[in-house]
């Protein structure tokens, strides 16, 4: 269970949050022993009907994701892998199979259950960054934490704390307009991270960014990885995005054809957050 | 079941409307972040929101006005009545002895509640007079003899000029008259006025008239009740009894008693214990044996005693007060008859059509925030806290729109009163109230409060609407999905089948969960149901049983409409069985829908709706006067415009055709003719809202203007007399001689030839007989037995002059009649023949070449008279001046009926090019007709007509504030479009298209949806008018001129909506917009 501790106790209050969400790990194994990080799709199929005609856009996939893992779909254009990301968050329906979410099936989930189950275990970064124009940066990264029911003082403490794990504190009353690409998509980041997931769903996440950011924004997702065990999940057309993640998944016309592993060791924190053998790596950002 | 009183309904409206806000103004305070979002988003697009706000506006101020309007008439309507009573509380009218009256104001005068009392003589309709100044005559005049002691009693008068007069300054041949006299018969101050007693010459009395009143007086409920106007002659009581004695009455006495009670007086004073005039009221009917007055707006008569409470009874008593309900006007202008009847129609629709752009406008926000929404979704916010923020968002602009509305609701009831009061009076019964502003605080505290709740209940339904959304469609900004339509086998089995995993295992659920998808599975079943008819055709038969049993016109409309809808559901489902397409079969379907709906509605529509447009209700008969029901009104004028749409918009694709093989040949249109025109028929649905809604406002605009302008050259003289401009009636000359010592029937038809400048033809119309007591004609139809026909007073006579040179076109001729004017000389010709006027729903042919058939007519007038045998070759007009049966004098001879000398009428038709005026003078030089006593009438109908043009003017001034809400629709899609299409406008761009191009794209699609809109409301309005019109007469005259105006004004306008957004289009940046694709 998550303890309450008074947070004018600590000055950094970046770092005391993200000591809840390792305390808040300490819990995710289910009952059944199931990891809660784990993802389990078995023989997805979706099919879009556009009226005249019916579309396979999966045609039976199988995954499985381990939590603390970096995983990147690639593949052709219309090869399904934003419909499996989709299908796999929940957000889009599937027409057959099944998806398990920390040992939960969500076909089984009302749509209200579904989206309570989705703010409360995933977050979503996308290659347009969608933060809501007539809100502040730092009110953008609140807002699903006081819809879900966080009490505003402890939401406006997450909300900071995110911000500031990603490095834009100075930006947080800025609006939207008023910031560069790179900055929204760290905001819309930090609206993720806010949320404390155990997953994070990325489409294209580099789409609308030069270089320079795009690596910025890898590089904070893999700190984040490393240092905090989230699992990350990109759909991502650059090679050299997809070559940083720990596994590839390529996919073609609706099929995973293949899947290999890039990186030896994935980072899982344990329960008291103690850094996976081989320590965190040092960044410079 | 009591009607809730106006301060209730405002109280109950405010509780609901309050209780609503708190709740949303709770759902912010729970959720500051959803406030913030809700509230920033108003701010968010000042150009958006301003058109927001204004379409709100609008809407709020058709709802304020409609309130403000009916307040604004009661008032008027309490202060004119006040303004006729004066002080006086109570009354008592009668026929009393001098012993009676001396008693009852002894006892009156001496008891505590009562100030002061006394009696007055008054007759109505009592008195012609003739004015020596203007050598006019006026008949039915009302008589007031009144004592000095009745200022105690009616307290301050004043003249026009505002000036304090006194009834007991008058003296003995003085007069004053009301103001209704001198706007009437032009009577001036000074003026000598020979007043005849009950029209009796030898019952005269020559008076001057010393004021003219600010007001008409009226001391008695029937009068007070009816609002009319009243000509008014008051003179001393002293000068009128002596003549009464002497030739009427033996012993003339006050008839009305006039009681003031104790107090300041007016509405607000009622009495030192709350009791006002109760006292006397008790007194006054234990005295007289009197009960108060029961019979409505009907005018005092004497045989039998009657209590008048004056105040507050009749001085409040309004309840839904018109200035044009009850009069002549009504009956003779179609025009008061939709302002009456149709005015709270129109201002439901209007009302509705702001709500429909309510609609649109959100929808288009929602589109605009669609990628927001989404992701808003995709982290975890419910379809309840998207609601909420729309609802946060929509409770802004409804508090701000409905508070601006109010104002200018206000402002526009003052601008409707003005307009109103320059409406010229149609008749003598008119009224003449002056109208003044005045919004009571119930009512502006309803109208505000429903102008939020009905925002809020849109805002709402659309809020729930938009929270559908499909997160992944939203967030990358594709097409939305199409709704699966799942098999009705499968949503069956949902009802008792739990979900299963990939191995067909039951997954486990929680009891809540298990009810809730149990009755989300059991809506669905029934809303797939009614989709594919069945169930919509159930609804449909148990409505129309229900309705049948109750015999409401409006719902079983309602039942026919679903029974229709539920068919063409039912081909839609049924057909692809078949094998058929299942695009031919969605054509088919909604057109038959859309045919079904306009036929069925027409059909219906156009006997229900002729009690409000025809021109002359005496055409309907007596049985059909009956008002149809609100609902049913509404249905008639929504359903064909719905119908005429889904027609239209279900085969747009092959118009769209059409023009495009069109426009290809025109060589700068070639490139954007297929674009513009391919996306209507794309989005059908927002298509459809919008030609739905400019439709409507064009179609009821159309159908007024068209039916009632028609109906103003249906009124013609060459329809109406046949071409005949003056009359000389010949109860006047009755009057005037009623021994027929001086025959003035030979001069008068020999003017044509004494008065050859000015007169072109005099024809004398009589009587065939006494009509008072004679017996009914009666008619003998095909095929039934003859029956006595009380519609008609009795039979006329017509000279030959009359039937060789009538232009009278006639409804129907009977069969072996090639012309109007063949029928016209077998009338003259030859004896037996006749015309008779049409009459609707009697049975009377209506179409030409009828077989003849006959009447019979009473040899003369005696109750017991022989019955004669006509034969009908002719139906004449129903507006027709006379409406009786009208034959020769060869046939009066044939059928043996001895000439009858009385109630004869001269009618002159004018040489072209005389005015009326120069043609009356003439007439009354030559004959000395003034000093006779005779009156000549003018036949023109001028006056009614400027009545119903002015008020056709008005209602298609206000049905024209409603285009606005059609512009603003075309405005918001064409936003819409743009905002939408940005990408591809880039691409367009990139692609070689220049702005003109992109601007011209976007108009010519602008100007497809207007086109349509246009042409199918107009098309409409113009075939129900004539399916109306057809009913009652031959004759459709389309008024040409001003329907194109309206046409092009409405195109412009709407047009010019767009010029905003298209511009916006033409200003997208490609690279920009394709950054993305």
């Amino acid at each position: 269970m998550t303890e309450a501790i008074p947070l004018a106790m600590h000055r950094d209050e970046g770092r005391f949050w993200f000591m809840k969400i390792k305390m808040k790990q300490g819990s995710l194994l289910t009952q059944d022993g199931t990891d809660k990080g784990q993802v389990e799709a078995v023989q997805v199929c979706k099919t879009y009907d556009t009226g005249s005609a019916s579309v396979q856009a999966l045609q039976g996939v199988s995954l499985r994701i381990q939590r603390g893992e970096v995983v990147a779909i690639m593949g052709p254009s219309g090869c399904g892998k934003t419909t499996l990301l989709n299908c796999l968050s929940g957000l889009d329906s599937v027409s057959s199979g099944t998806i398990k979410i920390a040992g939960q099936d969500i076909r089984g989930l009302s749509d209200r259950e579904l989206t309570a189950f989705r703010a409360r275990e995933m977050g979503f970064v996308f290659q347009t960054y969608n933060l809501l124009p007539v809100l502040t940066g730092l009110e953008n990264v609140e807002l699903p934490l006081l819809v879900s029911g966080v009490a505003p003082r402890e939401a406006r403490a997450r909300a900071r704390a995110s911000i500031e794990l990603v490095g834009l504190l100075a930006w947080a009353r800025h609006r939207p307009a008023e910031m560069s690409g790179g900055q929204r998509q760290r905001f819309a980041i930090a609206r993720t991270l806010a949320a404390m997931p155990s997953i994070v769903w990325a489409d294209e996440p580099t789409g609308a960014l030069d270089s320079t950011t795009s690596q910025e924004v890898i590089d904070l997702m893999l700190h984040l990885n490393r240092e905090h065990g989230l699992t990350f999940v990109w759909v991502t057309h650059a090679m050299e995005v997809a070559q940083q993640a720990h596994r590839l998944v390529t996919m073609r016309d609706g099929l995973i054809e293949a899947d290999r592993s890039l990186k030896a060791e994935i980072s899982v924190p344990n329960a008291l957050g103690t850094p996976p053998p081989g320590g965190p790596k040092q960044e410079n950002r | 079941m009591h009607n809730p009183s106006p301060t209730t309904l405002a109280l109950l409206l405010a509780g609901l409307t309050a209780g609503i806000l708190l709740v949303v103004l709770s759902l912010g305070a729970s959720n500051p972040i959803l406030w913030r979002l809700g509230l920033r988003n108003v701010l968010r697009r000042p150009g958006q929101t301003v058109i927001m706000l204004a379409g709100l506006m609008l809407a709020a101020v058709f709802i304020t006005a409609s309130f403000g309007l009916q307040d604004s008439f009661n008032q008027s309507m309490v202060s004119d009545r006040l303004m006729k009573m004066g002080n006086v509380d109570e009354a008592v009218s009668g026929t009393f002895t001098q012993s009676q009256i001396n008693e009852a104001l002894t006892h009156l005068q001496s008891m505590p509640e009562v100030q002061a009392a006394t009696g007055i003589f008054y007759m109505p309709r009592g008195a012609r007079i003739f004015s020596e100044r203007t050598g006019l005559s006026t008949n039915n005049q009302y008589l007031y003899g009144i004592p000095p002691t009745f200022d105690q009693v009616y307290g301050p008068l004043t003249d026009t000029q505002g000036h304090r007069l006194h009834f007991a300054d008058l003296g003995p041949n003085d007069a004053f008259v009301s103001s209704t006299v001198a706007r009437d018969e032009h009577v001036q101050v000074g003026d000598r006025l020979q007043v005849a007693l009950f029209g009796q010459r030898n019952a005269t009395i020559a008076v001057t008239v010393r004021a003219v009143l600010s007001t008409d007086l009226a001391v008695t409920d029937g009068e007070l009740e009816f609002d009319g106007s009243y000509p008014e002659i008051i003179m001393p009581l002293t000068t009128i009894l002596p003549p009464l004695a002497q030739h009427h009455l033996a012993q003339p006495v006050p008839d009305v008693l006039c009681v003031k009670n104790i107090g300041q007086g007016g509405l607000d004073d009622s009495g030192p214990d709350g009791r006002r005039g109760l006292p006397v009221l008790d007194y006054l009917g234990h005295f007289f044996h009197a009960a108060p007055d029961a019979r409505g707006f009907f005018p005092t008569y004497f045989d039998s005693t009657i209590l008048h409470p004056l105040k507050p009874d009749i001085a409040e008593n309004q309840g839904n007060f018109s200035p044009l309900d009850n009069k002549s006007d009504f009956i003779a202008s179609p025009a008061a008859r939709q302002f009456s009847l149709l005015l709270p129609t129109f201002t439901a629709l209007l009302v509705g059509a702001g709500m429909l752009l309510l609609v649109l406008l959100c929808l288009l926000l929602a589109t605009e925030r669609r990628g927001e929404l989404g992701m808003s979704r995709a982290i975890g916010l419910q379809r309840q806290h998207l609601v909420q923020v729309l609802l946060i968002e929509g409770s802004g602009y409804a508090v701000i729109a409905s508070s601006l509305g109010l104002l200018l609701g206000v402002g526009m009831v003052a601008l409707e009163l003005a307009a109103l009061s320059q409406v010229p009076a149609a008749g003598v019964l008119s009224s003449h109230i002056a109208l003044h502003l005045w919004v009571s605080r119930s009512g502006l505290l309803s109208s505000w409060c429903l102008s939020v709740l009905t925002m809020l209940v849109v805002v709402f339904v659309t809020a729930v609407w938009i929270s559908r959304i499909n997160i992944v469609a939203a967030i990358r900004n594709l097409d939305d999905p199409l709704p699966a339509h799942t098999a009705l086998g499968t949503l069956l089995r949902a009802l008792w089948t739990s979900p299963r995993d990939a191995a067909g295992q039951p997954l486990p659920e929680t009891a809540a969960h298990r009810l809730g998808r149990r009755g989300s599975a059991l809506l669905r079943l029934l809303w797939e149901g009614f989709l594919r008819g069945p169930l919509c055709l159930l609804i449909g038969i148990l409505l129309f049983k229900l309705a049948g049993a109750q015999l409401d016109g409006g719902w079983q409309q309602l039942s026919v409409i679903l029974l229709i809808a539920g068919a063409g559901l039912l081909v839609n489902w049924l057909l692809p069985l078949l094998k058929i397409l299942p695009r031919l079969t969605r054509r088919l379907s909604v057109s038959l829908i859309g045919v079904g709906w306009l036929v069925y509605s027409i059909w219906v529509g156009k006997d229900l709706l002729l009690l409000l447009f025809v021109s002359d209700v005496s055409a309907l008969g007596t049985h059909q006067l009956n008002s149809p029901s609100s609902f049913a009104v509404l249905l008639s004028l929504l359903v064909p415009i719905l119908g005429t749409v889904m027609l239209v918009m279900s085969n747009a694709d092959l118009l769209v055709r059409l023009l495009t093989l069109l426009l290809r040949r025109v060589r700068a249109l070639a490139p954007v003719s297929r674009i513009g025109l391919a996306y209507p028929t794309t989005f059908r649905f927002r298509s459809g809202i919008t030609v739905a809604l400019l439709g409507l406002i064009t179609f009821l605009i159309i159908l007024v203007v068209t039916n009632n302008l028609s109906s103003i050259q249906q009124s013609g003289l060459q329809t109406t007399t046949g071409n005949f401009q003056l009359e000389i009636d010949g109860t006047d000359l009755d009057a005037v001689d009623p021994a027929h010592t001086t025959n003035l029937n030979a001069p008068l038809l020999a003017t044509p030839q004494t008065l050859r400048q000015e007169i072109a033809l005099a024809t004398r119309v009589r009587f065939a007989y006494d009509p008072h007591n004679a017996q009914p004609i009666r008619l003998s139809l095909p095929g039934n037995q003859a029956y006595p026909f009380t519609h008609f007073p009795g039979a006329l006579v017509v000279d030959t002059t009359f039937l060789s040179n009538t232009t009278m076109p006639l409804f129907a001729r009977a069969q072996g009649y090639d012309s109007d004017r063949q029928v016209w000389n077998a009338v003259r010709d030859q004896p037996g023949y006749a015309v008779l006027p049409y009459v609707g729903n009697v049975g009377l042919p209506t179409h030409q070449g009828f077989a003849p058939f006959s009447v019979k007519v009473p040899e003369n007038g005696d109750p017991h008279a022989p019955y004669r045998q006509v034969t009908v070759i002719g139906l004449i007009p129903s507006n027709a001046y006379w409406g009786t049966l009208l034959f020769s004098e060869k046939t009066e001879a044939a059928i043996g009926a001895t000439p009858y000398d009385r109630f004869a009428f001269y009618y002159f038709r004018l040489q072209s090019g005389v005015s009326l005026v120069q043609g009356a003078s003439a007439l009354n030089n030559a004959l000395q007709l003034s000093a006779h006593g005779i009156a000549l009438n003018s036949l023109e109908q001028g006056t009614l007509d400027a009545y119903t043009a002015s008020l056709t003017l008005f209602l298609a001034a206000y049905l024209a504030m409603g285009l606005l809400f059609g512009a603003f629709s075309i405005g918001v899609i064409t936003s819409r479009a743009v905002v939408e299409r940005r990408q591809q406008i880039g691409m367009l761009r990139a692609l070689g298209f220049s702005r003109a191009l992109v601007r011209w794209s976007f108009l010519l699609e602008a100007s497809f949806v207007i086109t349509l809109s246009l042409l199918a409301g107009s098309l409409l309005a113009w075939w129900l008018a004539y399916q109306i019109t057809r009913q009652v007469s031959q004759q459709f005259p389309f008024p040409f001129g001003p329907v194109v105006l309206l046409l092009l004004g409405s195109y412009l306008v709407a047009l010019l909506c767009t010029v905003l957004p298209v511009r916006r289009a033409s200003r997208v940046p490609p690279a920009e917009a394709l950054r993305y694709e």
